[in-house]
């Protein structure tokens, strides 16, 4: 049927439509700063005669938004990896590895050397013993900072697990919502816009891979495929440890009763932070641990006091530790060690103890004395333990830092490998950065908004307002024209 | 051509994100630019910052090697002085007694060179040095030789108890007077020469040890760098000036005191050469040393030159890139303004 | 031939038209009424036999229609159960006595016990899905009854069947028979691990923890347990007793990687207080990449409220729960008559059948010619204002010339009685 009745319904459908429109393309623009807003895009589409439906939908790219959620994950973890290792690095090593052990033996050296070129001098055989004290505030200042960041990453990984179970919940949320509302065909892109946020952060903590259902129903796993979600979020559970020591190892992160993989490795495969964290916690803080162990242990051992005739077993001398006087086993690993080495105190003036017991020997009992007639002069013992850190030794492969290399070596190795994993942390972070940067762009252009081409839009929609009034005036005239004809 | 769609956000994060990058990376080019340095030693080397590690501590060590071969060197130096006091002073000894023996002088200048002799050995090998006894051995912190003037010291009591023993009366005694040129002759072949050239010396004159100060004089390279007070040719000289000075003060025959001073004259002689011995060995260690430190000195440039390879940047190339950094970061800040200013919205009324 | 017989002429002229005013009036008033089909006046004329010398006027019959079979305009609302009918046929309805009537007046709302009643107080009739998906009886209004909504209050589904599908990892290594899941020790490892919610009888969620464990080459072992009985500690293994709801040995084929023909296909298991449950593995892989799950679904719902009412197309009324499922409450069916323009029209905009409109049929929309339902939309009525207005002056005209004709009529009487005098 047409008539003028007609022609009035279809401009006042007109003006809905347009309306309509209009209120998504003011929506975009307002949005239009919003990284997790998706562009909407109003599909008009005629039905019944002079009836227009509009439906919305969202410019969606699934295979770039997964691409951008392991882009994502991949960088959390590369860079929390990266920061926490400066950070430790700067605990441990101080700046440019001043505070490094390395550095310090390198002076302990240096005053080996002064006092062996007078060891008459009372004053450089404490200068040695000073240096040798150093050594140690360094290897137990080193425990205790790389502890206390285990202990820090330890906490750090209890909220993120937390957040994660919260992001979890939202998630349902969302998801429901999404599940019902696309079953009965109403709009859900902004519950849509909402738990693909919510899927970004979860990525930026666990790496994730999902897939969804009928009626847009996600289901989200882990990369190792254990299930986070799936109709109701299953539980993520970590058992935090508040103080930890050498020998504390920490708990594992549960994600469904699957344990979380850690990451491995200074271009981490791992995805998502809390992988990242586990892997600073274990791998990096448990690495650097054993490495300062052994190079304790290199120490005890390299100032063992010898008897000269042979017949006594090597007893510990400048440096001691827990287990003292015996020395401990030779290419083993003493977890802890380098938090309980200290300066024996036979030798350490402060302590009452006699410095040039370093020149002569004999800090275990007279058995141990090189320098019988107490010479003042006597410079073989300083010379031996001086060869003694220059000479190969046997270390524990689970320092992963070489086996048999001198412990002036092992100490510099240390800081080669913790600077060399850093280093490719850093080249992996930039690198990884670059990725998830130009992924969230490519996204960004697919799903985003560009304020131009809504601003255009927004003068059609005006033009077709114009003529949609335009018509409604004339069909009045038209009808006044006819009442008046009625007297 | 294919023209994609550009949403706004994806225009404006792409600016802070390279602006942020070329922020950061103008902080480092400026720190590297002032400190010749690379800004990360860790981040720009990796796994090879171990070895620049131990390259510095090695440094460090070398450069302490070199401070001590300077003191090794003054020792030495100082050693070397010394001996050379000491041949003079045997040389002028001996000239007084072949002097003295043909008649030309009196017994009484024999006497007080003989005297003098004895304190100028006794000062030489007695100086310290930085707070150690030269010619002590190891034994730095004793005296290594006795004073024989003293009536009391160990080496004076040895030597007059020998006499008293051999003669039957001390040398001060009148009898001395009788005592032959033979039976002298005798006295210091069997009593005196052990006492001075065996066994007797250490404990009655030399508190010194044998063995001398061994110094490290480069990273891998030891070297005795003292002189023993126990020398055959110090203990010669010691037995010429002692002998003398005891027969001289006594009453003793001119045949005997003659026997005494041929005997002296022919230690003195051996000291001689002994001395100048030593002064050739001290030397070659000095030498030694020396040529230590210049290595040293050569590997010195040598790991700092190193160093700078590794941890060094071009300042010049640090500079220029803070200044293209400067550039780029302001056209994109003009560029960020008009792309802000690029907006539909500006041509709508 | 007479004066009378003009002058009568006249009158039924005038009469005509005034029915025919009528039918505008009544058109122009409703012109905003939902569902309401513009009535008109057809004239017939009415002859009375005359000789060929004379003419004897006759007059005009008037007999009413209605333009029912016209589809108005639609316009669109925000309601969900406000309906139209986009082509043939009209909804049953039925007043407060239990009369059944024909409309398209769909302003449907409940009222105060949940049943859809319309402006007029008509209350929509459909066949219930209680028991199962209803079917038509084509000839009569038997078999329905109103739409009554809110007494489907909570409702809950059984988990009955679902579908896991994942590719195991090749290259997983073998666990000893010892340490399967399907031991229960607390040892127990697993290759793979996955959970899935299920609903037991009453709607409660079951969590259904799902290992798979390579026992051999290419056959692995699948172990169902129920997660609420797992161990509280780091590992839930060992479960409690009754723990383990079913176990059962997959087969692969060495080289495809998909299962092997003789393998068992599906896992089927109680579900603790609940039905048996089959879960399809059909599609399960063992290729050489890391465990994935690709699809996994189980059907059934948790008891919930309803959320809202949704109207499909073809008539179904589902309701939709809070939880997003749904469920088929009832059908809403579309009558017809083979002349809808006959139909009685009853106040209400209802219509009833007549003896000339022919017997109802009923359908269900889109189905054999029939109208397909529209939610969210109203249909206009079919009145253009600008037609009523011109058959208004047209008759107004057609009146003043019929009265003209009288009042000559009646001038000529006139002369004619003042003749004699």
């Amino acid at each position: 049927m047409s008539s003028l009745t007609t022609a009035l319904a279809i401009a006042q459908s007109a003006l809905r439509t347009t309306g309509k429109q209009t209120s998504i393309v003011s929506r975009n623009i307002s949005e239009a700063q919003n990284p997790d807003y998706t562009r909407r895009i109003a599909a008009v589409s005629s039905t019944a005669p002079g009836a227009r439906s509009i439906s919305v939908q969202r410019a969606v790219d699934a295979l770039l938004f997964k691409n951008n959620l392991n882009a994502q994950s991949a960088f959390q973890a590369q860079q929390t990896l990266y920061d926490g290792m400066e950070r430790l690095g700067l605990a441990v090593n101080g700046v440019e590895n001043v505070s490094s052990a390395a550095t310090m033996l390198g002076k302990l050296q240096e005053a080996l050397q002064t006092y062996s070129s007078a060891p008459s001098n009372r004053n450089l055989g404490q200068n040695a013993v000073e240096a040798a004290r150093d050594l140690v505030r360094s290897l137990n200042d080193g425990t205790n900072a790389i502890q206390s960041f285990r202990g820090d990453m330890d906490s750090q990984i209890g909220i993120a697990v937390n957040q994660l179970n919260d992001l979890l919940g939202q998630f349902k949320d969302a998801n429901t919502e999404i599940v019902k509302g696309t079953h009965s065909g109403s709009d859900v892109s902004d519950a849509l816009d909402r738990r693909d946020a919510l899927l970004k952060q979860i990525s930026s903590l666990v790496s994730v891979s999902t897939f969804t259902r009928t009626d847009n129903d996600m289901v989200i796993m882990t990369a190792d495929g254990a299930t986070l979600f799936e109709t109701v979020p299953r539980s993520v559970t970590f058992n935090p440890n508040a103080i930890y020591s050498a020998t504390t190892s920490g708990n594992a992160v549960y994600v469904d009763g699957v344990p979380l993989a850690a990451g491995a490795g200074g271009n981490t495969n791992a995805g998502g932070k809390i992988a990242g964290l586990l892997q600073l916690r274990d791998e990096v803080g448990g690495t650097m641990q054993s490495q300062l162990d052994e190079i304790a242990r290199g120490l005890i051992t390299a100032f063992a006091e010898t008897d000269p005739s042979g017949t006594l077993a090597p007893q510990a001398g400048l440096f001691t530790w827990s287990g003292g006087p015996a020395i401990p086993a030779s290419g083993t690993l003493v977890s802890g060690l380098a938090g309980t080495i200290s300066l024996n105190a036979a030798f350490d003036s402060a302590a009452g103890g006699d410095p040039s017991l370093l020149r002569d020997g004999g800090a275990n009992g007279v058995a141990y004395k090189h320098n019988t007639t107490g010479a003042a002069s006597y410079s073989d013992l300083l010379f031996s333990y001086s060869k003694n850190l220059d000479a190969p030794m046997a270390f524990d492969p689970a320092a992963s830092n070489g086996t048999t290399l001198s412990l002036s070596s092992f100490s510099t190795n240390a800081i080669s490998w913790f600077e060399g994993m850093r280093s490719n942390a850093s080249t992996a972070a930039d690198a990884k950065a670059a990725l998830a940067t130009q992924t969230a762009e490519s996204l960004s252009n697919l799903t985003g908004v560009n304020v131009d081409t809504e601003m255009s839009m927004l003068l059609d929609l005006e033009n077709a307002y114009e003529a949609s009034a335009r018509i409604i005036q004339t069909i009045n005239d038209m009808l006044r024209a006819l009442l008046d004809a009625v007297r | 051509m294919k023209s994609t769609f550009v949403s706004t956000a994806a225009v404006s994060q792409a600016l802070r994100y390279s602006l942020l990058r070329m922020q950061s990376d103008l902080t480092k080019a400026a720190k590297e630019a002032t400190t010749g340095r690379v800004s990360d030693l860790g981040l720009a080397l990796g796994a090879r910052t171990g070895y620049s590690v131990s390259l510095s501590r090695d440094l460090d060590r070398l450069k302490g090697i070199v401070d001590t071969n300077e003191l090794a060197s003054s020792r030495l130096s100082t050693t070397q002085d010394a001996l050379t006091q000491i041949t003079t002073a045997t040389k002028n000894f001996m000239s007084t007694l072949i002097t003295g023996s043909s008649g030309g002088t009196t017994a009484a200048v024999v006497l007080a060179d003989a005297e003098s002799t004895l304190k100028s050995f006794n000062s030489v090998l007695n100086t310290s040095f930085n707070g150690e006894y030269l010619f002590a051995g190891i034994n730095t912190d004793v005296e290594p030789i006795n004073d024989f003037m003293d009536p009391s010291s160990p080496n004076r009591v040895a030597f007059d108890t020998a006499f008293s023993t051999y003669f039957g009366f001390p040398s001060s005694d009148p009898q001395a007077a009788n005592i032959t040129a033979a039976q002298m002759d005798g006295f210091l072949t069997t009593v005196v020469e052990p006492q001075f050239l065996g066994a007797g010396w250490q404990g009655t004159w030399s508190n010194a040890t044998d063995e001398g100060i061994t110094s490290r004089i480069s990273l891998n390279e030891t070297a005795e760098t003292s002189v023993s007070a126990n020398e055959q040719g110090l203990r010669k000289l010691a037995m010429a000036a002692a002998t003398v000075y005891v027969a001289y003060s006594s009453n003793m025959s001119d045949a005997a005191r003659q026997s005494v001073v041929s005997h002296a004259v022919s230690m003195l002689g051996e000291t001689i050469a002994n001395v100048a011995d030593l002064s050739a060995k001290t030397g070659i260690i000095e030498n030694r040393v020396t040529n230590a430190t210049d290595r040293i000195k050569l590997q010195v440039d040598l790991f700092q030159k190193n160093i700078l390879d590794i941890e060094g940047v071009d300042p010049y190339e640090a500079a220029t890139r803070v200044s293209q950094l400067q550039q780029q970061i302001e056209t994109s800040y003009a560029l960020t303004a008009r792309m802000q200013q690029l907006s539909l919205v500006k041509y709508l009324t | 031939m007479s004066l009378y017989g003009m002058m009568r002429t006249g009158v039924s002229g005038m009469n005509a038209q005034a029915n025919r005013l009528s039918t505008v009036a009544d058109n122009i008033a409703n012109s905003g009424t939902t569902g309401y089909k513009r009535s008109s006046t057809e004239f017939a004329s009415l002859v009375i036999p005359s000789g060929t010398g004379n003419y004897t006027s006759g007059g005009v019959n008037t007999s009413i229609r209605y333009a029912i079979s016209q589809q108005g305009d639609f316009k669109y609302t925000t309601s969900g159960s406000d309906l139209a009918i986009n082509g043939e046929g009209f909804f049953v309805v039925q007043d407060a006595s239990g009369r059944p009537f024909l409309t398209r007046a769909g302003s449907f709302v409940p009222d105060d016990q949940g049943r859809l009643v319309n402006a007029a107080g008509f209350y929509l009739l459909g066949y219930s899905a209680a028991n199962g998906t209803p079917s038509t009886v084509a000839n009569g209004f038997g078999g329905l009854v109103p739409v009554t909504i809110a007494q489907n209050e909570l409702t809950a589904t059984a988990s009955k069947t679902g579908v896991f599908t994942a590719n195991l990892p090749a290259d997983a290594t073998i666990v000893a028979a010892a340490d399967l899941p399907s031991a229960n020790g607390a040892t127990a490892t697993s290759s793979a691990k996955s959970s899935l919610v299920a609903y037991d009888n009453l709607g409660k969620q079951v969590m259904l923890d799902l290992y798979y464990t390579k026992t051999a080459d290419n056959t692995w072992e699948v172990a169902v347990y129920d997660h609420s009985k797992a161990n509280s500690g780091t590992t839930p293994f060992p479960y409690g007793a009754g723990g383990l709801l079913g176990t059962d040995t997959l087969t692969f084929d060495g080289t495809t990687g998909k299962l092997d023909a003789t393998s068992v296909t599906n896992i089927t298991f109680n579900v603790p207080n609940g039905a048996s449950l089959t879960l399809d593995l059909s599609k399960m892989t063992q290729l050489s990449a890391k465990y994935q799950e690709l699809d996994a679904k189980v059907d059934g719902n948790a008891p919930s409220g309803i959320d809202k009412i949704q109207i499909d197309a073809d008539g179904t009324v589902y309701a939709q729960y809070e939880d997003g499922s749904f469920k088929e409450l009832y059908r809403i069916p579309i009558a017809t008559v083979p002349s809808p323009d006959q139909l009685t029209v009853e106040s209400g905009n209802v219509f009833s059948q007549s003896s000339d409109s022919g017997a109802v049929r009923i359908g269900f929309p889109g189905e054999g010619g029939m109208g397909s339902v529209v939610s969210g939309a109203l249909e206009n009525s079919n009145v253009d204002i600008a037609e009523e207005l011109t058959n208004m002056i047209e008759s107004q005209r057609s009146y003043t010339a019929n009265s003209k004709v009288f009042q000559t009529g009646a001038d000529l009487m006139d002369i004619l009685v003042n003749l004699k005098r």
